[in-house]
């Protein structure tokens, strides 16, 4: 299976295990039992690893579960399998408790999309799937803050395309630009070391606004489209991605 | 007498030592080849590579799978692994085994993974080994190895993932024990 890069994804909040969860179910075996029995296994991404610990062993950042796979090649009119990969890690997270998440945070293999493949209808082709959230519980909108975070190139072209779709889900209402490598208030640090992507994360992008519901779905949604603008912005190095809960 | 040479022979010397070097019966000392070092497999590179073991010897490709008997006669278990993978806990380079039953009726294998890394002389050498492990199926958490190797930098480059699984009290074959080889941001010199 040719690569992407590594996809990742981190949960922080709060996990209660059912009464009933052993511990042999482990994040990594629940996630790779359901990439495996929805068909994503070896077709969307190849494993790598997952825990409920800091992979740094750095405590009290509230992470409660991380996953890390090879994402696959991105065909021209699909996008990076940003929503199935947080689909995967949800439920592999709700089937071993009950979990209030407060954060999700992703690394985003954006060198592995090549925006000249992908046909004129379908520039950022998770727009296709947009009407999934057109019917929704009105009280499911919920503020965020979102930090898109690079080693390198200027965020200002993500934040200007998304700006430019017609889409509802990701309402963005400020933003703001840093640089150096402090991380923005509110923004879990990256959960490993700088050699591991494109790091330290130098520029920061920080927009705020809400998202149609809080969900894993959205999240990935989100996910999806940032990296398909930064494609198209000329980014070629992965992305750094937090979404925070505001309330 | 000095003796004379044409222009056009002494231009068509020239070009012929640009093109095709000293010829061998001139050169004063044999050239050594390159030695080998890792990086990036080519497409295809698994049809002609060679495996070779820490100690650089070369593992017999039957050592890496089963045997013709086993495949008659054998059960198949379900050979468990994933792909090489930077660790995010860490400069290294990490690899996990374990096994399901597949058409096996025992429910313990001795189970262990290997890591191995693509040289430019086509040949995947061995970098890590897990101990060999006693394992119930299914790769939860205490069923599960590891082989891992810390990186000497972060340099692109292939490895492979092998999981040797022998289902205990049963002749067993194993599918696919080498895993696909991926580029990862690790090197060890």
């Amino acid at each position: 299976m040719r690569s992407a890069g590594t996809l990742f994804g981190a949960f922080y909040g709060e996990l209660v295990p059912y009464p009933w969860h052993d511990p042999e179910h482990d994040a990594y075996q629940l996630f790779h039992q359901r990439s495996l029995a929805m068909g994503w296994l070896d077709r969307l991404w190849g494993m790598n690893d997952a825990g409920r610990e800091h992979p740094g062993g750095v405590s009290g950042t509230g992470l409660i579960s991380w996953f890390q796979v090879e994402a696959g090649a991105v065909a021209g009119d699909r996008p990076l399998p940003v929503r199935s990969f947080l689909a995967c890690a949800g439920d592999a997270v709700a089937r071993s408790g009950r979990a209030d998440l407060t954060a999700v945070q992703l690394l985003l293999p954006v060198q592995g999309i090549d925006p000249a493949s992908r046909p004129a209808y379908a520039s950022v082709p998770s727009l296709m799937a947009v009407e999934w959230f057109g019917e929704r519980d009105p009280g499911a909108r919920t503020p965020v803050t979102v930090a898109v975070s690079s080693g390198g190139g200027e965020l200002h072209v993500v934040e200007e395309r998304l700006a430019g779709l017609k889409q509802d889900v990701f309402v963005h209402r400020s933003s703001s630009s840093l640089h150096g490598t402090t991380v923005p208030d509110g923004i879990p640090a990256a959960p490993f070391d700088d050699t591991f992507w494109d790091g330290p994360a130098r520029h920061h992008a920080v927009l705020r606004g809400e998202l149609a519901e809080w969900s894993c779905d959205a999240v990935g949604w989100l996910g999806e489209v940032v990296a398909d603008c930064a494609a198209l912005g000329g980014l070629r190095a992965p992305l750094l991605v937090s979404v925070v809960r505001d309330r | 007498m000095t003796p004379s040479y044409s222009r056009s022979a002494l231009v068509a010397a020239l070009v012929s030592l640009a093109v095709w070097g000293v010829p061998a019966s001139v050169s004063a000392a044999p050239v050594r080849s390159a030695e080998p070092v890792p990086g990036i497999a080519p497409p295809g590179a698994d049809e002609t590579a060679v495996y070779k073991d820490m100690d650089g010897r070369i593992i017999p490709r039957a050592d890496l799978g089963r045997t013709a008997t086993a495949q008659l006669f054998g059960c198949t278990p379900v050979s468990g692994r994933d792909n090489p993978h930077r660790s995010g806990t860490g400069v290294a380079a990490s690899g996990h085994g374990w096994w399901d039953k597949g058409n096996c009726d025992n429910n313990r294998a001795n189970v262990f993974n290997c890591l191995y890394e693509w040289y430019t002389d086509n040949s995947w050498v061995q970098k890590a080994c897990s101990p060999t492990k006693e394992l119930k199926p299914g790769g939860g958490s205490s069923n599960r190895t590891v082989a891992r190797r810390d990186c000497t930098d972060a340099e692109r480059t292939s490895w492979r993932n092998h999981v040797d699984v022998d289902v205990i009290g049963e002749i067993d074959t194993a599918e696919k024990p080498m895993n696909q080889a991926d580029d990862v941001n690790c090197r060890v010199r």
